[in-house]
């Protein structure tokens, strides 16, 4: 399946982990920002900065296969559209392999993608394995996400596992009915139960939360400080993405 | 169709990233209007409903399988104010959960198959339903499909990363088969509600009270 | 004696289906009431509209209460927990009571010691047993401090140990309160006051012992069993 919860580790406690979760969040993004907007990077950068997001991850104690198992999972389906980038007709010939030709320029834009993809999806990686999702949905009510994205946010979190095991609970009483796998028209009957199952679900839940007192708008207590440590790690990558980048 | 970090220049990027910012955030306004405090528990569990039901792989016709991206699905049952913000929503959870479409092209993503999406299905079916019901459903879903491989295929082109020669071909032959099966399901699930309740097919509204 | 809420010919009507028909019933101060009656007698329907959630005619009133400190602990706690997180849940209330943050984070603590689940804040609902959940679901309602307790169906479908450990839970809470349920093991032991609900109209009302000791009064309302006990092996 290509689907992997990937923050499956975001329980542990480790340094990394206990960063104020909007300070993780920013410098997760400005790190994929400045290097999405890079017209390439040259082989010791991308070293440097893949260095630099595995000694975070060791920092974290994830495990290291896990980190690059879901590397290698997602990076195909990233990669896929870059393919023909590869195989592009631009300058000079690069090299020739049994017909199929593959020109200098094509093979740099290619690595470049390549960099800027393994980047990148380690970073969101590191950031949602080292960070609780309701740290994340705190982050994001601070910065004024809109507060309906971060309550759907709350809900998909929340009930998608169990709409999962009801999909899965209809799919086995199904198969131990019939012994043919379920066709379409079985799925649609499955997937539309589920549908209005959902519907009272969420009429129920709308009771279950004016009980208690809701009147519009989900309101939660945030417990993280921006601490000193913090502000040194601020400080310290922020001086670490300018080098990075301007020499 | 999820785009990944890397593959959009700066002005694509930040131009779908403002398209999909204003109309996202008209869409919430209309919805809060129209639904109130519902909007949170309903669309809440509608969300997760849909996130769930694009993991699964659906037997569709000769042996292959596909899965629903739901967009036209949920503008036809509750219009495309309510699809928009549902999926792109759900963009947003996969780009964290599943490190699937990148942050910086969320913007993109976005208008592709949270706006484009159905905001087309919406149309085509208003349109076509009272000519023939099923073939509106269908020709709805595959549409809305193609066109947002479409669209990601401009925006690629647009950003210099592939050709458009190369990109829209590409993305638009696949899609157009990845769409029959999004056609398909849309058809079976829809037909499958109508049987249930017929009433939720005419009213498409946001209005749960008739549910059960 | 004072009575909190008073409720008069109360009925309710889901489309065509009559839930409740015609209840009347004083609930007085400390009370604590056993509502028993077999599955769709309308145990949940009453406690909904008690709690003004359902459209009702007739007439539920609180002298000296308001609604608001009634709570209402829902049977399945996937619905009573909507929250990402134990904390986020059980804080919701009271921040719903506009309390302080300091308040809150006590209320908290306290509620979930109460139901033994100190230490769980940060666990996320769908990670825990069934029996954990009912009892989040419960330290949800005690956070918010309520004069008034509706229980629907708090032991159901739970293994005997966790029955025993909400059992004692609802001993301890010296509040008044109504529990739906027919869990007639938990009605002997927590409540002084029973009634029988069946097919929507209140059957029978007395001390929980004069209504439990009575077989034919319960076998009537699909309670008991009619026939002896029968010996499979
Ligand atoms: N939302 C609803 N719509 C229609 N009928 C309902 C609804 N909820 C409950 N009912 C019906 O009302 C009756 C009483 O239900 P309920 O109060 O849940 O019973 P109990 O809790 O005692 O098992 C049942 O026949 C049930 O089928
Ligand atoms: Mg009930």
């Amino acid at each position: 399946m290509k689907h992997h919860f990937i923050d499956r580790y975001s329980n542990l406690e480790s340094p990394i982990h206990k960063l104020n979760t909007t300070l993780k969040l920013f410098l997760a993004v400005a790190l994929i920002i400045t290097t999405v907007i890079q017209s390439q990077i040259p082989a010791y950068k991308f070293v440097l900065i893949f260095a630099v997001l595995l000694i975070a991850l060791y920092t974290s104690h994830i495990p290291l296969t896990f980190f690059l198992k879901n590397l290698l999972i997602i990076l195909p389906f990233a990669c896929i559209g870059g393919l023909s980038i590869l195989f592009a007709n631009s300058g000079d010939l690069y090299s020739s392999f049994i017909g199929i030709k593959i020109y200098h320029q094509a093979l740099m834009n290619f690595i470049t993608i390549l960099e800027k993809s393994i980047i990148s999806i380690g970073t969101i990686i590191l950031f949602v394995s080292t960070t609780r999702f309701d740290h994340i949905l705190k982050s994001f009510q601070d910065i004024k996400v809109p507060s309906l994205i971060v309550a759907l946010l709350s809900f998909i979190y929340r009930y998608v596992f169990l709409v999962i095991d009801e999909f899965m609970r209809t799919k086995m009483a199904i198969v131990a009915r019939s012994s043919r796998q379920p066709t379409l028209t079985l799925w649609s009957y499955m997937i539309s139960r589920s549908f209005f199952g959902s519907l009272e679900r969420g009429e129920q839940i709308f009771q279950s939360m004016k009980a208690r007192g809701y009147n519009g708008t989900i309101k939660t207590l945030n417990n993280e400080n921006f601490t000193t440590g913090d502000g040194i790690i601020l400080f310290l990558c922020l001086i670490l993405y300018a080098l990075l980048w301007k020499l | 169709m999820h785009i990944p970090d890397g593959f959009l220049s700066i002005p694509v990027a930040t131009s779908t990233y403002v398209i999909s910012g204003s109309w996202v955030g008209y869409s919430i306004k209309r919805v809060r209007e129209e639904a109130g405090e519902k909007a949170i528990p309903t669309m809440g569990v509608l969300a997760a409903f849909i996130f769930a039901a694009q993991m699964i792989n659906f037997p569709v016709a000769g042996g292959t399988s596909g899965h629903l991206v739901g967009g036209t699905l949920i503008a036809i049952l509750f219009g495309p104010y309510v699809a928009s913000i549902i999926i792109s929503t759900i963009l947003i959870a996969q780009s964290l959960l599943f490190a699937d479409g990148g942050i910086t092209a969320l913007g993109a993503n976005i208008l592709n198959m949270g706006i484009i999406a159905p905001i087309v299905g919406f149309v085509i079916y208003r349109a076509l339903r009272k000519w023939h019901f099923k073939a509106s459903i269908f020709i709805a879903s595959w549409v809305s499909i193609v066109l947002s491989a479409a669209a990601c295929a401009l925006e690629l082109s647009l950003s210099g990363t592939i050709p458009i020669n190369v990109s829209l071909p590409a993305m638009v032959s696949v899609h157009a088969l990845i769409g029959i099966g999004e056609g398909l399901i849309t058809l079976f699930v829809i037909l499958a509600i109508e049987k249930f309740n017929p009433d939720l097919i005419v009213n498409a509204k946001l209005h749960t009270n008739n549910a059960r | 004696m004072e009575a909190l809420i008073k409720i008069e010919n109360l009925c309710v009507k889901y489309e065509e289906k009559v839930a409740l028909d015609g209840i009347d019933l004083i609930i007085n101060e400390g009370e604590k009431i056993g509502i028993i009656g077999p599955n769709g007698a309308g145990k949940s329907t009453l406690l909904l509209a008690i709690k003004g959630l359902i459209k009702f005619t007739g007439k539920i009133s609180f002298p000296g209460i308001r609604r608001s400190d009634v709570g209402l602990v829902f049977q399945n706690p996937d619905i009573q927990l909507f929250m990402p997180t134990v904390f986020d849940d059980v804080a919701f209330g009271p921040i719903n009571q506009n309390l302080t943050e300091t308040e809150v984070k006590v209320r908290v603590k306290e509620s979930l010691e109460k139901v033994g689940l100190s230490g769980f804040e940060k666990r996320p609902p769908h990670h825990l047993s069934e029996g954990e959940k009912k009892k989040v679901a419960i330290a949800t309602v005690l956070s918010m401090k309520p004069s008034v307790y509706l229980f629907d169906e708090p032991t159901t479908g739970l293994d005997p140990l966790s029955k025993y450990e909400i059992t004692k839970i609802l001993c301890s809470i010296d509040r008044t309160m109504l529990i739906a349920t027919h869990d007639l093991e938990l009605i002997s032991k927590v409540t002084d006051r029973t009634i029988i609900l069946n097919d929507g109209k209140l059957m029978a009302e007395g001390y929980t012992q004069d209504i439990l000791t009575n077989k034919e009064l319960l076998a009537r309302n699909k309670l008991y069993p009619l026939e002896q006990l029968l010996k499979c092996r």
